[in-house]
């Protein structure tokens, strides 16, 4: 198992030097003259030329490329162009509020969804699972920043039960996690209920009842712990997704984390923080599916690392 | 007896209190983040705005965009506009306690200008050649040539001065650490957040009238409005016209509106067909009708352009607009070969204001015999494209902004339509170049005497309204949501905000 582990940890390094080789091309190739947009409007050709200088961005690509990988060795990952702070001082201050709203976000639509699911599933063909059903193909076609502006709109504006701007406090968490969390809600509960059906179905559900387990321990006991395999691996994917900032919904509500910082960084040509943002997305990513895969093996005795 | 008199005596003290000490606390939304609290290093109203109530300068501008004195009290310029000499305010001190003296002055313009550090604004203080502290509180500035907008570069948001002391301590982290001799002190900052100001109680002139300033950033127009609604802010900046609606009808709030020295316009590429033909530039300008696109696009907040720059700009001289005269259009562009019009592509940027500006000239073009192709792009992409040098541009015809820092007519003139301003070097997008008028706006920058710098200004903007390098479009009001329980908090015509008289009712 801690063999394994460390395997998986090691294999993320050549991973990531390819990734930061793709980032990089990639954020260079956005046209947009860094220099020019933080220099400004009215700056004249040696203002820019100036700022070029200041910003390193006189070098040649593969230079740049060397002096960024030489640094980053060293945890150094530059200045951002536009706020001449440590990058890393950036991207830290704005991970704790990606991170509490993703988990958030992630524990309403995992729990809800699953319970949901479970529910429908238990009761096919009920009322109970035609609303469900209903309302999950409904959550998953609303798009989150539409739901967010009806829960200022109601839960802010009018009964300002919660603040309109997101990140300062707990209660300002609320609305953008329940924005965000209805769409990955809405696809687990479908899911549940999809793979419990089809689990239920198994011999080894109907041997269970047959033996004369009782309803709960059939469902929950059996059941559902089959049923949950792909539920995970879906969760797991959700969250990453999450973890990368929840662009709409941040700028929605006003919610200064990663997805915010990312739109920031983008319209100002702010290399630096983009490719330390891009490799952060892909290393969550891949920490995520890590995650998924080990919690395979809790719930399915059969499968064994090695 | 005696508690009773306890209790009056502490309800007189409280009383006092109240009546002394400024309270409550102002939050102003904001549609971008801080960068940078360095006015040296600064260019966005942004930053600007939130530095006001910090730093103050020699001089600086009043509400209408007037040249008032701040920390200088009088001035002189020699005529050639090479030495400028200030007397300054005595009596003031930092908010860190250094005295703000001649030597105050020296330090921080040499700071400004020091090469190595690669300021943002060290452009425009560079032509400065020394700066001379001729006593305790006269310090004389000598300039490496004429420059007779020099008032007015240092009544711009940049020339306010930062403490002495900070700048030795700090150095370029004065960006994090702002120390001037405003009403309000710097608290503190975060990013993405909020930056919190308050009342600085040894202010030298009007005591500030509440105990703090929150500046928060709120880049959702949307989002702004709704806090506004909520009372989480009470003024909020950049209030996009189609917004105005929901605070216009509340009975607590009001849309402050008021003129910018900012000008839209569509610039086009006089050095190729077909707009090197004056009659073909001339016959567009009739082809739009500007009160409409005031009422669409600006919701009737804005004016129509009667003149390259705006009324509140210093220099300013009015011309004769181009009327809406379709027919008029039609007939120039036949004496111009182009009887059956033509096609071309406007560039702009992607945002909803430009986007609509584009689709409107659209239709009033097509109505002429003259089809104009739509291509908006995101703000890098776009910025690449305008400044690409002559030999390389694409640029047929361009819909874009200007606002002139300075608010002097030299910075609405010529970045824009001297020879020496074609991109990359500045913003003349029109590649326009007129001997005269290059030399007009040389001859202003050669006096410091502000009624020879009108005259050859408004010489200048007659010649090149009636050249017409752009259709001239609209100047937009800056437009702002307002608590009705807050005064003095305003916009300047430059577009910066200016919350130094902040007070709650």
């Amino acid at each position: 198992m801690w063999r394994y582990l460390i395997r998986r940890l090691l294999e993320l390094i050549p991973t990531l030097f390819g990734v930061s080789i793709a980032v990089f091309l990639f954020i260079h190739a956005i046209p947009g003259d860094p220099a020019r947009l933080a220099a400004g409007q009215d700056a004249t050709q040696a203002g820019v030329e100036d700022m070029r200088v200041r910003l390193g961005l006189d070098h040649s690509l593969p230079v740049q490329y060397l002096y960024f990988l030489r640094n980053a060795v060293h945890g150094d990952f530059g200045l951002s162009y536009r706020q001449q702070v440590p990058v890393l001082e950036v991207v830290r201050e704005h991970f704790l509020p990606t991170l509490l709203l993703s988990l958030s976000a992630i524990v309403i639509a995992f729990v809800v969804g699953l319970l949901a699911g479970v529910l429908a599933a238990t009761r096919r063909n009920s009322w109970t699972d035609l609303v469900v059903t209903t309302l999950s193909a409904t959550g998953i076609s609303v798009p989150s920043f539409f739901l967010g502006i009806l829960l200022i709109y109601l839960f802010a504006v009018n009964l300002h039960w919660f603040p309109v701007s997101g990140s300062s406090s707990l209660r300002g968490l609320v609305l953008p996690s329940v924005s965000l969390a209805l769409a990955p809600l809405a696809t687990i509960a479908r899911f549940v209920r999809s793979s419990f059906l089809e689990v239920a179905g198994e011999d080894f559900v109907r041997t269970a009842t047959a033996k004369g387990l009782g309803y709960a321990a059939v469902t929950y006991k059996h059941a559902l712990r089959n049923a949950l395999i792909p539920v995970v691996t879906m969760t797991g994917l959700q969250f990453g997704f999450l973890l990368g900032g929840a662009v709409v919904i941040e700028t929605v509500f006003n919610y200064t984390g990663l997805g915010w910082l990312l739109i920031q960084s983008i319209g100002f040509r702010d290399y630096p923080v983009l490719q330390v943002l891009l490799l952060l997305f892909a290393l969550e990513f891949m920490l995520v599916n890590l995650l998924v895969d080990l919690t395979y093996g809790a719930l399915d005795p059969r499968i064994r690392y090695g | 007896m005696r508690k009773s008199l306890l209790l009056l005596s502490i309800g007189a003290a409280l009383l006092v209190g109240v009546a002394s000490a400024a309270n409550g606390t102002v939050n102003i939304a904001m549609s971008e983040n801080v960068i940078t609290l360095n006015p040296a290093d600064t260019n966005d109203n942004l930053d600007f705005s939130l530095e006001r109530p910090i730093y103050e300068g020699l001089v600086g501008f009043d509400k209408d965009g007037k040249l008032v004195p701040e920390l200088a009290t009088s001035w002189t310029a020699s005529p050639d506009a090479t030495e400028f000499t200030f007397d300054l305010r005595k009596g003031v001190t930092f908010q860190d306690g250094t005295p703000f003296n001649a030597q105050a002055v020296k330090t921080y313009f040499d700071w400004v200008i020091d090469p190595t550090n690669h300021f943002k604004r060290e452009s425009l203080y560079n032509v400065i050649k020394s700066i001379d502290a001729v006593s305790e509180y006269q310090v004389k500035f000598t300039l490496s040539e004429p420059f007779g907008a020099m008032l007015y570069t240092f009544a711009h948001p940049a020339g306010r001065i930062v403490s002495p002391a900070a700048i030795q301590k700090y150095g370029k982290d004065v960006a994090t650490h702002p120390v001037g001799t405003g009403p309000f002190t710097f608290v503190s900052s975060t990013p993405g957040q909020k930056v919190v100001l308050k009342a600085n109680p040894s202010y030298w002139g009007d005591a500030p009238k509440v105990a703090n300033i929150d500046f928060l950033f709120v880049p959702n127009a949307a989002t702004r409005v709704a806090m506004l609604q909520s009372g989480e802010a009470q003024f909020i900046q950049d209030l996009p016209p189609q917004l105005v609606d929901p605070i216009k009808s509340a009975s607590n709030l009001q849309v402050s509106a008021t003129p910018s020295i900012y000008v839209r316009y569509m610039a086009m590429n006089t050095q190729v067909k077909p707009f090197d033909d004056q009659r073909v530039r001339q016959a567009l300008n009739y082809a739009v009708d500007k009160k409409t696109i005031v009422d669409v696009i600006a919701k009737g907040y804005g004016s129509e352009l009667t003149a390259p720059i705006a009324e509140q700009v210093t220099g300013y001289a009015k011309q004769q607009t181009y009327g809406y005269d379709p027919e008029k259009a039609r007939q120039l562009l036949a004496e111009a070969g182009y009887p059956n019009g033509f096609t071309f592509t406007i560039d702009s940027l992607n945002n909803t204001t430009y986007q609509q500006i584009d689709q409107v000239l659209q239709q009033m073009f097509a109505k002429v015999g003259v089809t104009a192709k739509i291509n908006a792009m995101e703000s890098g992409t776009f910025s690449s494209t305008a400044f690409a040098p002559f030999d390389k541009t694409t640029l047929q015809a361009v819909v874009i902004g200007w606002s002139p820092s300075t608010g002097d007519a030299d910075w609405g003139l010529r970045p824009l339509f001297a020879k020496a301003s074609w991109p990359p070097d500045l913003y003349n997008l029109a590649f326009y170049d007129n001997a005269n008028v290059n030399k007009l706006i040389q001859d202003g920058l050669s006096t410091a005497n502000q009624d020879i710098r009108d005259r050859a200004y408004a010489a200048a903007q007659k010649t090149i309204w009636n050249d017409a390098p752009w259709v001239f479009l609209y100047s937009p009001y800056n437009i702002a949501g307002v608590a009705k329980n807050v005064s003095g908090v305003f916009y300047m015509p430059d577009g910066t905000v200016d919350a130094r008289a902040a007070a709650l009712q």
